[in-house]
């Protein structure tokens, strides 16, 4: 059976469009060829590899290349548009017409034997639990280079039992985690969809290859915010006709 | 160019006064805001904005600063637009620090309008 949101609390979807997220794919590839006085503007060349095009030796290196992207790309694009415009059916599907999206643009980025994987954990709380993440790759996403998700049922079970203190430490729990997980191989044009609720991470990238995703959060526009505050985390992004006409009220 | 601004501090200290602080004068940096005055109003008669009334009553200055939209909340009426609107009105700018909001005229207002209603039911619907 294939997975879906609800027997499994994720999905791995295809995009219906896919335009945009080229123009976002192929922008960031011609500002790291120019940073790095790169000849080849392969994109997934130049993203696979930029950790030895640009020579990154230490996580602080990266993380500040990072920083700088987002920055370049910050007043260009807008993530959470891009990625409706790719995946949008099945977020309208799952959360209706009225959405909250997360504000800021997110990248996240990992360069093989970094230290600075996602350790395992749930995003709610302080996330919403009324909220989906897209995490959608730029490059191909496979081994300990993807993500990894423990399922609806054994997320549930394995929570249950590590605020019982059935487990006698960390590294015992994770390795349960671990046992259950679903590992990815998710392409460039894919996504892979998921709620707020479930175990997931990643693993130190062995492979020889960088990872490049997006991280764009969604949940209806009025659902709870968990422990953020709805005014800095979230913007309003989409708002049905009948939504506009109650928050336009002038009786 | 760089333009004068009076802050009011959250007078309920429920983010210490010293973190307000750091975070406005960030914003105002951002802003091109010259801060040239600090206060903040009466503990337990914050929701009055008597000290603000005053302020943009006098005409003095053109913009005011708080720390946080959420001076401007109350937990069962929701946002007080109508006071953001009564400063407008008057010709004076507002700013918010600890979200980045800058509202300079009344259709920044009308968009934020529907943040903020927003925001009020999301905040509800976190305690039910």
């Amino acid at each position: 059976m294939n997975p879906s949101i609800k027997t499994h609390g994720f999905k791995i979807i295809n995009s219906n469009e896919i335009n945009e997220l080229n123009n976002l794919k192929r922008y960031i590839t011609n500002f790291l060829s120019n940073k790095f006085k790169l000849n080849n503007k392969d994109p997934d060349d130049v993203l696979n590899n930029i950790h030895n095009y640009a020579n990154l030796i230490t996580d602080r290196q990266a993380n500040d290349l990072v920083l700088e992207t987002l920055k370049e790309l910050s007043d260009k694009f807008d993530f959470s548009e891009i990625v409706y415009q790719s995946f949008g059916e099945e977020i309208r599907n799952l959360l209706g017409p009225d959405l909250h999206a997360q504000k800021n643009n997110n990248i996240v980025f990992q360069s093989p034997n970094s230290n600075r994987y996602s350790e395992l954990h749930s995003d709610a709380p302080p996330n919403s639990e009324f909220e989906l993440v897209v995490w959608v790759p730029l490059v191909n996403c496979y081994g300990t280079k993807s993500f990894f998700m423990v399922p609806l049922e054994d997320s549930f079970d394995l929570i249950k039992k590590y605020k019982s203190k059935n487990f006698s430490n960390w590294n015992e729990f994770k390795s349960k985690a671990l046992e259950k997980a679903n590992h990815f191989e998710i392409n460039y044009s894919q996504a892979l969809i998921f709620w707020t609720g479930m175990i997931h991470g990643s693993l130190e990238n062995k492979t020889n290859e960088s990872r490049w995703c997006l991280n764009v959060r969604y949940k209806n526009l009025f659902a709870p915010c968990g422990q953020h505050d709805p005014l800095t985390y979230y913007r309003i992004f989409r708002k049905s006709v009948v939504t506009d006409l109650a928050l336009s009220k002038k009786w | 160019m760089v333009e004068e601004a009076y802050v009011l501090l959250d007078a309920t200290r429920s983010t210490p006064q010293i973190i307000q602080h750091q975070i406005i004068r960030n914003f105002a940096d951002e802003c091109d805001l010259k801060i040239s005055f600090y206060g903040a109003e009466f503990r337990g008669c914050e929701s009055a904005h008597m000290q603000l009334k005053q302020y943009v009553e006098e005409k003095k200055i053109n913009n005011f600063l708080l720390y946080s939209i959420y001076q401007f909340y109350d937990s069962s009426n929701g946002f007080d637009i109508d006071f953001l609107e009564y400063i407008l009105l008057k010709e004076k700018n507002i700013f918010f620090a600890a979200e980045k909001i800058s509202v300079k005229n009344l259709e920044i207002l009308e968009n934020l309008k529907n943040e903020l209603k927003i925001a009020h039911i999301n905040l509800k619907n976190r305690n039910s």
